[in-house]
């Protein structure tokens, strides 16, 4: 009675345990950090995506999880079990390979039983599991064909289906779009999705095309230089970014330099030359007095054509360049000091005035302090 | 007028050069090969022109040549047991040769090439003296031991080749699939890495059939085919070795044949990449 109880609490424990969990690990390559300090919780059946510049790191965090690479230390546990003596073969996780590394000797469906073979299943049975993933992907009729005779999009799904085939507890997927034209991308990005509902197995993600991790989702991590600076769905990491990296990375972002003045409620001033002051959010901890920067979105960046600065955050300048991107609008409004900023708007927000607001006029700009935001100037990354 | 005329003259001689250049060189390399086995069915007994007429006596005398019997089948045996250990051993050195990183990597893999440019001759000579220095006595053993050292380099190179363009990624595919490096190694690593063992083998093969120098040095009563060819041209030109010269030159040609089908086999891979 006593083990079954602990069977039980042993089970639910682990049910309640995170997919993946990344304990301060730390990667390097002889002198150069790949991976600084890493601590992540990957929840069960999530859309995990991790999201940087390239060479921040992605690839070696999905290595360090598939097990093809060691951490120099910190620990790596997939559904609570710590894997850091279990090698890539005997650990619940497929890939999906950014070059797909499909075995270019065997056939589609034999590429795509592998993971079956090797566990031993009936050549029956893992036909039956194969031919019904392939049709999953929409590739029926593709088994017995080589991979060379895929086109790229085909030879993707090949790979998915091979990882999603065995079940895996996480699947990781390396830029798996990397190699397909836009309108493939698009459409792919949206079938994934759709997959990763319909099996429930949680996706690890790894893209640095910030829409495409924004468009597909549930969380995504924010990577630069070796360290996970943020992670957050997409709306708090595009709206409440908590570094300046973040923030321009994920969306346009227009910045003010200058030095901070402390405000009430979080809220602060900087003091930019030849531009006046400005007042956003305050993000961390900034000293009185430090230098800072001032960020905020184009499309929060409001246009007036007439008036004058009323002083409390208003600025001043003349709009210097306007493209009409169909539905928005993009103006470059050079400020009196020489700086440009963007502004965004809806296309039939400005129809009223469209004529006016054509270059050489001078306009006034203003956002909602809350839409702006103040991040150390010295924060590197 | 007369300045068109030249040039066009010249132009028609360059479009011939290329093409006239083609065929005097094949007749080069050809020609030679082409009597060798016209005069393998000369009904004359010196093997010179003119053309006589047409016999097959000397196959027919080939087919009664037990010496030569037994030196083919030496040089079979030899070639056989020298083709499976040197690509064997060959394909085992391959891999640390490309894939591993070690000091002194560059002057391992320009040490293992060298005996490709050490003269037959002189690594006859080594040879006869290491082995009776160790007290070795000579035979077909000593033969093959002989052609392991000069054809291994041949194996290495080969499959090194094929082994510089092996995607790795395919290896931790197999493995995230569940397969543990034993079976990495022969579903997917053994299969790809296959027609380039398979062209070294055939390159070890030909090679270990062709020699002389160091077959001469190292064997002991028992002959090969080229000792043999060797033997009846000290008796002056006999039909007979036109005849087996030709017999040997299609096997040859089927070899390359095979050779052909599976590189092209080879590139269709490659293509899949
Ligand atoms: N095997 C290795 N040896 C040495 N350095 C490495 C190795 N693998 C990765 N690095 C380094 O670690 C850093 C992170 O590499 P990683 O491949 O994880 O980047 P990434 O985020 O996947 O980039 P990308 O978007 O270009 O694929 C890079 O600076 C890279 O040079
Ligand atoms: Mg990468």
């Amino acid at each position: 009675m006593n083990d079954a109880l602990h069977a039980r609490a042993r089970s639910s424990s682990a049910a309640a345990d995170p997919a993946i969990e990344l304990r301060q690990v730390r990667k390097v390559f002889g002198e150069s950090v790949a991976l600084d300090e890493i601590s992540l919780d990957i929840e069960r059946g999530e859309f995990f995506s991790l999201l940087g510049p390239s060479g921040c790191g992605k690839s070696t965090t999905l290595n360090l999880i598939g097990g093809f690479e060691a951490p120099s230390s910190g620990d790596v546990r997939i559904e609570g079990r710590s894997v850091a003596e279990t090698p890539p073969y005997e650990r619940p996780v497929n890939t999906v390979f950014q070059s797909y590394a499909l075995f270019p000797h065997m056939t589609v469906a034999e590429n795509v039983e592998f993971g079956l073979r090797m566990k031993g299943i009936a050549r029956a049975e893992r036909q039956a599991a194969a031919s019904e993933m392939l049709r999953m992907v929409s590739l029926e009729g593709y088994e017995t064909r080589r991979p060379a005779q895929l086109s790229g999009g085909q030879r993707q799904r090949v790979a998915l289906a091979r990882a999603l085939v065995n079940h895996p507890s996480v699947l990781l997927l390396d830029e798996p779009l990397g190699a397909l034209d836009l309108k493939l991308r698009k459409q792919m990005q949206i079938e994934l999705t759709r997959l990763q509902r319909q099996v429930g197995i949680t996706f690890v993600y790894v893209t640095h095309d910030q829409e495409e991790a924004m468009a597909m989702s549930d969380r995504i991590g924010v990577m630069n230089r070796g360290r996970l600076l943020q992670v957050g769905t997409p709306s708090e990491i595009y709206d409440r970014p908590t570094h300046r990296f973040v923030m321009e990375f994920i969306g346009a972002a227009n910045s003010f330099e200058g030095r901070l003045e402390r405000q009430a409620d979080g809220i602060g001033a900087i003091d930019v030359d030849g531009v006046g002051r400005l007042r956003g959010l305050i993000s961390g901890n900034i000293g009185e007095r430090a230098r800072a920067a001032l960020l905020v979105r184009p499309e929060k960046v409001r246009l007036k054509f007439d008036g004058r600065p009323a002083g409390n955050g208003e600025i001043e300048g003349a709009i210097s360049h306007v493209s009409r991107l169909g539905f928005i609008t993009h103006y470059t409004v050079r400020l009196d000091g020489g700086q440009d900023v963007l502004s965004y708007r809806l296309a039939d927000s400005t129809e009223g005035d469209a004529g006016a607001l054509d270059e050489g006029r001078r306009v006034v700009l203003s956002w909602k302090e809350e839409d702006a935001r103040i991040f150390r100037s010295d924060e590197e990354s | 007028m007369s300045a068109t005329v030249l040039t066009r003259a010249r132009r028609r001689f360059g479009r011939m050069l290329i093409p006239l250049c083609g065929v005097l060189g094949f007749a080069f390399l050809y020609v030679p090969i082409f009597f060798l086995i016209l005069f393998s069915f000369n009904d004359h007994i010196i093997p010179s022109l003119p053309f006589r007429g047409f016999t097959l006596e000397w196959y027919r005398e080939l087919s009664y040549d037990f010496v030569m019997h037994d030196a083919l089948y030496n040089s079979l045996f030899i070639a056989f047991w020298t083709t499976l250990i040197s690509t064997t051993l060959g394909t085992l050195a391959a891999f640390p040769l490309v894939r591993r990183s070690y000091r002194l990597k560059g002057a391992s893999q320009l040490l293992v090439l060298l005996p490709m440019i050490i003269p037959h001759f002189l690594m006859g000579v080594a040879l006869l003296i290491f082995f009776s220095f160790l007290g070795v006595p000579l035979s077909r053993v000593t033969i093959i031991l002989g052609h392991v050292v000069f054809t291994m380099p041949f194996a290495i190179m080969v499959v090194s080749a094929r082994l510089h363009g092996f995607d790795r990624t395919l290896e931790l595919a197999a493995a995230d699939l569940g397969a543990n490096p034993r079976r990495t190694f022969f579903h997917v690593v053994l299969p790809i890495i296959m027609p380039g063992i398979a062209g070294a083998a055939l390159l070890v093969f030909a090679l270990s059939m062709d020699e002389f120098l160091i077959t001469y040095f190292v064997s002991g009563q028992k002959g090969t085919i080229t000792m043999y060819i060797w033997s009846l041209l000290k008796d002056g030109i006999a039909p007979r070795v036109n005849a087996l010269a030709s017999a040997l030159l299609l096997a040859s040609f089927v070899l390359l044949l095979i050779g052909n089908w599976l590189s092209s086999r080879t590139s269709g891979v490659e293509a899949r990449r």
